[in-house]
C-alpha cells in the first residue's frame, strides 16, 4: 500500500527516479565492458573517451576511474593523469592512495614543487598508522628520495615505537642498489629485535657476500654486534663457511651459545657439512667437540653424529688415497662397492675407544626404534668403516631385537646378507640374496648378481641380466649401473674366447678378493691376467685395477709402470694417458711431464668423452704456472 | 665324371665360398658397426654416471656453500661433453638406420634439460636445478637403453645400416603394386566375365586399399627419419588415393591403369633414390678404389686356379668396400657370371686348341 502522505505525483517521480538510476547504472555497466573491450583489443584511445564519458556522468564511477589513471599513468600521459585524479579527489578527498598518486603524476610531470607539497600535506595530515607511513615510504622509495625515506623512517619508529620498522624494506631498497653497508646495518637491526628472522637475514648477507668487496665490510659490522647478539656470531660463522674459511667458522660456532638441543642441531649439521664440503679434518673435530661437549640424550642424533664420524674418518682416509681427478674405479656404480684398499690408521685412534663408550651406553638402554637405529649405524660403522664384520653382525642383530620398524628391519635383513658377501661366503649369500620369480630391482637383486659374478657364474649374471633388463626403467637408480655392467660383460666376455672367458673370471674373482679386503690375494689373481693372460679382453681393464690399486697402497712407481703398459691398449689409450698424467701431476708432482701427457692425449684422441675436461684442466694448470 | 659336371660341382663350392665370404663379411660390418654403437654407449654412460654425480652433490650441498658456484661449470662441462657425443651420434646416423630420431630427440631433451640446470645453478637455485638434472639423466638413460635395443636389432636383422629393412618392405609393396597393375590391364583388355569383373574390381580396390595402408605403416615407422623422403612417399599416396576413388566412382580403366603405372614407377624411384643415396654415405667411410688389371689376368691364361682366386679374392673386395645387400647381390651377380664366361671362354679354348 502506498503511503497517503507521498502524493501519487511524487511516487511516479520516485519510481521514475529509481528506474533512472538502474537505467543509468546499467548504461554505465555496458559501455565500461566496451571501453575493457576496446583496451584488451589496443584501441586505447577509444576506450579513454569511453571511460571519460562514465565519469562524466558518474564522477564516482571507480571502475573507470582506475582503468583511466592506470592508462595515464603506464603511457606517461601526466597533465591528463593530474587532471583526472584532480577531478577525483574533489569529491574524495580521503582518498590517500590518489593523492599520493597525483603527488606521483606531477613528480614524473617534472613538477617536483607541487609533489612535495602533497607529500608534506600527507605527513602533516595522515600519518597516522604503519599502512599510511607505510605508503608515504614506498612512494619516497619509487622516487629515490632517500633523505626523506630514512627521516621518515626515524619518525615511525619513534612514533611507533618500533625501533626494526622497515628494516625489511630499507635493506632491500639499499641491496637493490648495492648500497651494501647500509643493508647490512637494517638486517643487523632487524635480527636484533627479531630473532626469527636468522635465516632470512643470514641468507641475505650472504648473498650481499657474493661482491667479494663487501667481505671486510660484514666481518667488521658483524664483529660489532658479537659481544651481545649470538645471532650476529651465527651469521658471522656462515659467512665464514660460505667464504671457505672452516676454521674460523668453527672457532665462531664455539662462542655460540643457545640452548643445549639447538647447539647440538647446529653442531651436528655443522660437521655434516664439513663433511659435505670434504672439510674432513675440521668435520671430524667438529663431531668430536659435539660428542664432548654436550650432553646427547636423543639416541637418533648420537647415532647419526657417530655414523657421520665416521664416514668422515672413511672420506678421509679415502681421499689421501686416491688423489686422481678423472680417473677413478667405476665411481658410484652399485656393482663395484666403494672400499678402502689398504689400512686405516684411525683404528688405533680415538674414534674406536668413541664407538666403544656409545656401545656400552646403548646396552643399558631400553629397547625402542630409536635404540634400534643406533645400533643399526653401529653395525653400518663397524661393517663398513672399521671393517668389523662380526661386530657388526652383532650389532645389527641387536638393532634386530630392539623394536625396528618394517623398513628398517628390511634394512637389516639386507645387511646381514652383506656381510656374508664380505666374509666370502658367497654360496649363503646366493642363497641369501636369491630372488623369487617376481622380484623388484633394488639393493638385493644388486646383491645377487655380484654374488653370482664373484662366483665365476657369469652365464647366469647374463641371463638374469637379460631379464632385469626388460624390467628396470630410465628412472630407476641402478639403470645407468647395470648398463655400465652390461657393457663390461659385453666387450670383455660375451664375443670372446675360452681364454678371454676364463681371464674375465678371474677378474670378478679379484674383485671378491677386495670386497672381503684381501688385497694381496686380489694383486695376485689381477697380476696372474696381466701375465698369463695378455690377450684376454680383460687385459686392459686388470692393468688400469692394479694400477689404481698399488696407487691406493702408495707404491706410486708400480702403479705408473703398469700404467705406462696400458697406453699400448688403443681402447683404452685416452684413458692410460689421463691416468699416466694424474699420477705425475698428483704423486709425483711432476707438472711438465704430466701436461706431456694431457697433451699427447688430445692430440692423439680428439673423440675421447675426456677432451673437454682435460683440456680445461691443462688451461688451469698452464694459468696457474703463469 | 665329366668337365661339364666338374664346372657344375666346382661353381657349387665357390658359390659356397662365396656365401661363407659374404657370411663372414656381414658379420664383420655387424661387429665394426656394434663396436661404434659401443663407443657411443659408453660416452653416454660416462655422461650420465658424471651427471648423477653432481644432481647427488647439489641434493646436498649447504646452502652457503663455496663451492656452490662450482656447480654451473661442472653443468657446463657435462654439457660439452654431451655436445661431442650428439656429434658422434649425427655422424653414425649418416651411416645406418639404426640411429632414429627418437635417440635425437632423447639427445636434445637431455642437452636442453642441462641448460635449464645451468642456468638455475649459476641463480644458485639447486633445488629446482636437481628436477632438471634429474629429466636430463633419464633422457640420457633412455638414450642407452635405445642404443641398446637398436644394437640388438641391427644384430637380429644382420644388416648394419637399416637402408636394407626399408627397401626390402619398399620392393614387397611394389611387387604387390605390380600384381595388381596386372590385374587392372586384364580388366582393361575384357579378360572377364561381366559377373566375375565386379568380383574382380571388388578385389582390386581392397588390395590397393591394403597397400595403402602398408604404405601408411612404413612411413609411420620411418617417420623423421631424413634420408626417407617424405614428398615422394606422399605423392604415392596421393596417386594410390586417386586410384582407389577412381576405382570406386567406376572411372575410366585407363586413367586407372595410368595412375597404376605412375605409382609403381615412383615406388621403383623411391628404391633408387635411397639405395643410391645409401652408396653415397658409405662412400664417404670407404676405402679409395684402385683401379685392378684384371683384363690382363684374364687374359694371361697362365693358371686358371689362381685365376680364380684372383677373381674372387676382387669379389670380397668389392663386397667388403659397404655396399648394400642388394649391391652386394648385384656384385656377386656380376662376378659370378665373370667366372662363368671365363669357364665358357676356356672351354672354347680348349676345343680350339684340340
Amino acid at each position: 500500500m502506498i503511503n497517503p502522505m507521498i502524493k501519487p505525483q511524487n511516487t511516479v517521480i520516485w519510481i521514475a527516479s529509481i528506474f533512472c538510476i538502474v537505467l543509468g547504472q546499467d548504461r554505465n555497466y555496458n559501455n565500461f565492458q566496451e571501453g575493457l573491450s576496446l583496451e584488451r583489443s589496443g584501441k586505447i584511445e577509444e576506450a579513454i573517451i569511453i571511460y571519460k564519458e562514465i565519469l562524466n556522468n558518474a564522477p564516482d564511477h571507480q571502475p573507470s576511474f582506475f582503468q583511466l589513471k592506470n592508462i595515464y599513468y603506464n603511457r606517461s600521459k601526466n597533465k591528463d593523469g593530474i587532471e583526472v585524479v584532480s577531478k577525483w579527489l574533489a569529491n574524495k578527498s580521503t582518498d590517500l592512495q590518489s593523492m599520493l598518486l597525483l603527488s606521483e603524476f606531477y613528480f614524473r610531470d617534472s613538477n617536483e614543487r607541487e609533489a612535495r607539497k602533497i607529500w608534506a600535506q600527507f605527513e602533516k595530515d595522515h600519518l597516522s598508522s604503519k599502512s599510511t607511513y607505510r605508503m608515504l615510504f614506498h612512494t619516497y622509495a619509487k622516487y629515490n628520495q632517500v633523505k626523506e625515506m630514512e627521516r621518515l623512517v626515524k619518525i615511525s619508529r619513534d612514533k611507533l615505537n618500533e625501533p626494526y620498522l622497515f628494516s625489511i624494506d630499507l635493506a632491500n631498497y639499499f641491496q637493490a642498489r648495492q648500497t651494501f653497508s647500509k643493508a647490512v646495518d637494517e638486517y643487523i637491526l632487524l635480527i636484533t629485535y627479531q630473532k626469527q628472522y636468522l635465516q632470512f637475514v643470514t641468507d641475505r648477507i650472504l648473498l650481499i657476500s657474493d661482491d667479494k668487496t663487501t667481505h671486510e665490510m660484514i666481518v667488521s659490522k658483524l664483529n660489532n654486534f658479537t659481544s651481545n647478539l649470538n645471532e650476529s656470531r651465527s651469521i658471522l660463522a656462515a659467512f665464514y663457511f660460505k667464504t671457505g674459511n672452516y676454521e674460523l667458522s668453527f672457532e665462531e660456532n664455539k662462542k655460540i651459545v643457545t640452548s643445549n638441543i639447538n647447539d647440538i642441531k647446529r653442531w651436528e649439521d655443522f660437521a655434516t657439512n664439513l663433511r659435505k664440503e670434504k672439510e674432513y679434518d675440521i668435520s671430524i673435530r667438529s663431531y668430536h667437540y659435539l660428542l664432548q661437549n654436550f650432553n646427547v640424550n636423543d639416541p637418533k642424533i648420537l647415532g647419526d653424529a657417530l655414523l657421520g664420524l665416521g664416514f668422515a674418518y672413511e672420506d678421509q682416509i679415502s681421499e689421501n688415497q686416491n688423489k686422481l681427478k678423472f680417473t677413478s674405479w667405476y665411481a658410484d656404480n652399485i656393482f663395484f662397492p666403494k672400499k678402502i684398499i689398504g689400512s686405516k690408521s684411525f683404528k688405533e685412534n680415538s674414534f674406536l675407544n668413541t664407538i666403544e663408550h656409545y656401545q656400552s651406553v646403548l646396552t643399558l638402554l631400553p629397547s625402542s626404534h630409536t635404540t634400534a637405529i643406533v645400533h643399526y649405524k653401529l653395525g653400518e660403522i663397524q661393517a663398513n668403516v672399521l671393517d668389523d664384520y662380526d661386530g657388526a653382525l652383532f650389532s645389527y642383530e641387536a638393532a634386530k631385537k630392539s623394536s625396528p620398524n618394517e623398513n628398517l628391519k628390511k634394512e637389516i635383513n639386507l645387511k646381514i646378507g652383506k656381510l656374508l658377501m664380505n666374509a666370502g661366503k658367497l654360496n649363503e649369500s646366493l642363497d641369501y640374496f636369491h630372488p623369487g620369480k617376481k622380484y623388484y630391482i633394488n639393493d638385493r637383486t644388486v646383491n645377487f648378481i655380484n654374488s653370482m659374478l664373484y662366483q665365476g657364474q657369469i652365464n647366469n649374471t647374463i641371463s638374469f641380466l637379460d631379464t632385469t633388463f626388460m624390467k628396470i626403467e630410465p628412472d630407476n637408480i641402478y639403470f645407468n649401473d647395470f648398463i655400465e655392467l652390461k657393457g663390461i660383460i659385453d666387450n670383455f666376455y660375451s664375443n670372446g674366447t675360452a681364454d678371454d672367458k676364463y681371464a674375465f673370471t678371474l677378474f670378478f674373482k679379484s674383485e671378491n678378493f677386495i670386497n672381503q679386503n684381501k688385497i694381496n690375494e686380489a694383486i695376485n689373481t689381477l697380476q696372474m691376467i696381466t701375465s698369463d693372460h695378455e690377450s684376454a679382453l680383460i687385459y686392459p681393464l686388470a692393468l688400469k685395477r692394479l694400477s689404481l690399486i698399488f696407487l691406493a697402497l702408495n707404491e706410486k712407481d708400480k702403479a705408473k709402470k703398469i700404467a705406462t703398459q696400458l697406453i699400448d691398449n688403443i681402447d683404452f689409450k685416452d684413458q692410460a694417458l689421463i691416468l699416466n698424467g694424474e699420477i705425475e701431476e698428483y704423486y709425483f708432482d711432476n707438472t711438465d711431464t704430466a701436461l706431456q701427457y694431457y697433451k699427447e692425449f688430445l692430440r692423439e684422441c680428439e673423440d675421447s668423452i675426456f677432451l673437454e675436461p682435460i683440456r680445461l684442466h691443462i688451461r688451469q694448470i698452464s694459468e696457474k704456472n703463469i | 665324371m665329366d668337365a661339364s659336371s666338374l664346372a657344375i660341382e666346382s661353381l657349387s663350392s665357390m658359390g659356397e665360398d662365396i656365401d661363407k665370404a659374404l657370411d663372414k663379411f656381414q658379420k664383420q660390418s655387424i661387429q665394426k658397426m656394434a663396436s661404434k654403437f659401443q663407443i657411443l654407449l659408453n660416452d653416454i654412460i660416462v655422461i650420465s654416471k658424471s651427471q648423477e654425480s653432481l644432481l647427488e652433490y647439489s641434493k646436498i650441498i649447504p646452502r652457503n656453500s663455496s663451492r656452490l658456484s662450482e656447480l654451473a661449470n661442472e653443468q657446463q662441462l657435462l654439457q660439452d661433453q654431451l655436445k661431442l657425443t650428439m656429434k658422434k651420434g649425427f655422424d653414425l646416423s649418416k651411416e645406418t638406420f639404426f640411429i632414429t630420431p627418437e635417440i635425437g630427440k632423447e639427445f636434445g631433451l637431455a642437452f636442453a634439460q642441462m641448460n635449464s640446470s645451468k642456468s638455475k645453478l649459476f641463480e644458485r637455485n639447486t633445488l629446482s636445478s636437481v628436477q632438471n638434472q634429474e629429466k636430463a639423466m633419464n633422457a640420457l638413460n633412455e638414450t642407452a637403453r635405445k642404443i641398446i635395443e637398436n644394437i640388438k636389432k641391427m644384430r637380429e636383422s644382420e644388416t648394419t645400416s637399416g637402408y636394407e629393412e626399408f627397401l626390402e618392405r619398399m620392393k614387397a609393396i611394389s611387387e604387390k603394386q605390380s600384381s595388381i597393375n596386372g590385374q587392372s590391364m586384364d580388366l582393361s583388355l575384357g579378360q572377364f566375365l561381366a559377373q566375375k569383373r565386379d568380383g574382380v574390381i571388388g578385389s582390386v580396390l581392397n588390395q590397393q586399399n591394403g597397400i595403402k595402408k602398408s604404405l601408411q605403416q612404413l612411413m609411420k615407422e620411418f617417420e623423421n627419419n631424413p634420408n626417407i623422403s617424405k614428398e615422394s612417399l606422399n605423392g604415392i599416396l596421393k596417386e594410390i588415393d586417386e586410384v582407389i576413388k577412381n576405382i570406386e566412382q567406376g572411372n575410366s580403366k585407363q586413367t586407372i591403369i595410368s595412375r597404376q603405372k605412375k605409382i609403381l614407377s615412383r615406388m621403383i624411384d623411391s628404391q633408387k633414390s635411397l639405395t643410391i643415396r645409401g652408396e653415397k654415405e658409405k662412400e664417404r667411410t670407404s676405402i679409395t678404389a684402385q683401379q685392378k688389371e684384371y683384363d690382363e689376368i684374364m687374359k694371361s691364361n697362365t693358371n686358371n686356379d689362381q685365376t680364380n682366386l684372383i677373381i674372387i679374392d676382387a669379389m670380397n673386395e668389392a663386397l667388403s668396400s659397404g655396399f648394400s645387400i642388394e649391391y652386394q647381390k648385384m656384385i656377386r651377380r656380376y662376378f659370378n657370371s665373370m667366372l662363368t664366361t671365363k669357364l665358357i671362354i676356356d672351354e672354347k679354348d680348349d676345343k680350339s686348341n684340340d
